[in-house]
């Protein structure tokens, strides 16, 4: 449930976005590497939606607030998962 | 000014271009990149990494220095100008990989500070001896919430996959580097890497997904659903944290017989002969004090740093075994010293190419130092690879005012062992016929027999 509902909030995410603005790029970075961007990116959040829960988790169980379980691993929470 | 030249390999990116006024080197920003250039500079991202060593720096000049040849530019810089040019295509595996490691670490600094890169080619970066420093300080532009990372392409092209190729399948990228120049493409690398390397999760999605997509059959519908998409930062940092964490654990795949310990010279400081070669090469430095040094057949760099520890500055060495300069990379590392040993086929050295031939500049135009030396090496070239004795020693004289050949006679076990298989056509190949040909060209100052075979090194000075 919690996978299904990370997804749900990726997808919102993606879904809520649009064009983003053109700079002055010279380079065309190619269809194959945008597409797996996004796929990567979608990836990316629905870890980090289902990192939040594992803090959530966590924090029940250490009696710590999510809130500051979340601080506490900021730099981690990029970091973690490769 | 007469004398400003465009550099010949600056002319992709419309935003700026690198003019040399005699020694000196300018860099135009044109009014297109005027807000992405202030915005940077203010953010202080471009003064953290010139401190750190890992940008080139650059100070403002006044336009008017480059009037009638910057075509309107609204700034010049000058930036301090590298002792030595060299191309991915010359680096060793350990050397792109620190380059890579470069570009990311670039990156993510940058991202901190809402700045992104606008490519990620390789020869953006070079050495200063074994350390990687990025030269194009206009590849930088203003983050814009939820862009792509432009350069992602580029980045596998040009740094992941000629390191797999190494990594996974052993073959060394240069040649192949060489020959494409913007690196190798995911999809003729998806069909080189073996099956099992798709248990990868990296491998699977920057080389076979993306060969499969960037594939034209991808429909276009596809193709506006991912560009109406944004990648949101979150991603864009787990993208390169992700790389530079793979990368950071890539390495050569090993032959089962070698180990980086086999070119470590164990017996050089006990063999006469090799003490004999240190003495003449430690009073040569000392007396010629060059600013560059180049060893060419540096092997993994003995004489190089007998020379940087003589009062050389910089030490660049050349040799074609990838495992003497994959040692020779990671000793100058571990040892802090400022020697870069590159890759090089004396007998096909890298050449004029890239647009008009010009873009990327050969070997020879590029190898000038100030002292050269050539030691065990005129033998390999003269008769395993059959150059005519005299050129190969105009060659190396060439590179330098002053320096140390070696000659290695007939006699000797290597050179017999080069004729084992092998009728003897080098009839010139003797004592008096290289030094009628390297007095020819240069004074020969000193000269010293060093091995009981007879090998003698000569120090010369064309000056």
């Amino acid at each position: 449930m919690v996978v299904k509902k990370g997804l749900q909030f990726s997808a919102a995410i993606l879904a809520c976005t649009v064009l983003a603005a053109p700079s002055h790029a010279y380079l065309d970075p190619g269809t194959g590497s945008i597409i797996l961007q996004s796929i990567l990116a979608g990836i990316a959040v629905a870890m980090g939606v289902l990192r939040l829960y594992w803090y959530r988790l966590k924090a029940f169980f250490s009696g710590k607030t999510s809130e500051s379980e979340q601080s506490d691993s900021k730099d981690a929470e990029i970091r973690n998962e490769s | 000014m007469s004398d400003v030249s465009a550099e010949a390999g600056s002319f992709r990116d419309r935003r700026g271009r690198i003019f040399y006024v005699g020694n000196r080197v300018l860099r135009t920003v044109m009014p297109l990149a005027v807000a992405d250039f202030d915005f940077v500079r203010g953010s202080g991202l471009v003064n953290d990494l010139v401190a750190e060593q890992k940008l080139v720096g650059e100070t403002l000049l006044e336009p008017s220095i480059l009037a009638g040849h910057g075509g309107g530019a609204h700034y010049v810089l000058e930036h301090p100008r590298l002792p030595f040019i060299s191309y991915p295509y010359e680096w060793s595996f350990a050397a792109l990989k620190a380059a890579a490691l470069l570009h990311l670490d670039i990156q993510q600094a940058a991202l901190k500070k809402d700045v992104t890169m606008t490519d990620a080619t390789a020869y953006n970066i070079q050495f200063v001896g074994p350390q990687p420093i990025f030269i194009d300080s206009l590849s930088f532009q203003r983050y814009t919430d939820g862009e792509y990372w432009a350069g992602h392409r580029q980045f596998c092209e040009q740094f992941i996959n000629p390191l797999l190729l190494r990594s996974v399948n052993g073959i060394p990228h240069n040649a192949w580097y060489r020959g494409e120049l913007e690196g190798i493409s995911a999809q003729d690398l998806s069909k080189l890497l073996p099956w099992r390397s798709r248990l990868s999760w990296n491998v699977l999605t920057n080389v076979f997904m993306q060969a499969r997509l960037q594939n034209n059959s991808v429909s276009t519908a596809a193709i506006d659903k991912a560009k109406a998409r944004k990648l949101p930062r979150i991603g864009y940092e787990q993208i390169l944290y992700g790389l530079r964490k793979w990368i950071a654990g890539l390495e050569p795949k090993m032959d089962s017989k070698t180990v980086w310990q086999d070119y470590a010279s164990d017996n050089s400081y006990a063999d006469e002969e090799a003490q004999n070669k240190r003495r003449f090469v430690a009073d040569f430095t000392r007396a010629v004090a060059p600013k560059v040094f180049l060893d060419i057949g540096c092997n993994s760099g003995d004489y190089s740093i007998v020379a940087l520890e003589n009062g050389a500055e910089l030490a660049v060495g050349f040799d074609f075994d990838h495992g003497a300069l994959e040692y020779g990379y990671r000793r100058a590392v571990g040892e802090s010293r400022n020697f870069l040993p590159l890759h090089l086929d004396a007998a096909n050295p890298s050449p004029n190419q890239g647009w008009s031939q010009t873009e990327r500049k050969g070997f020879q135009e590029r190898a000038k130092g100030d002292a050269v030396i050539g030691l065990a090496l005129i033998h390999h070239l003269a008769i395993a690879k059959n150059l005519p004795l005299k050129e190969v020693i105009l060659w190396l004289v060439d590179m330098a005012p002053q320096g140390v050949l070696e000659f290695v006679p007939k006699n000797d076990a290597m050179v017999q062992r080069l004729l084992q298989m092998r009728e003897d056509l080098f009839a010139d190949y003797d004592q008096d016929t290289f030094e009628k040909y390297l007095s020819s060209c240069a004074r020969i100052v000193k000269s010293e027999n060093v091995s009981a075979s007879g090998r003698i090194l000569y120090w010369f000075d064309r000056g």
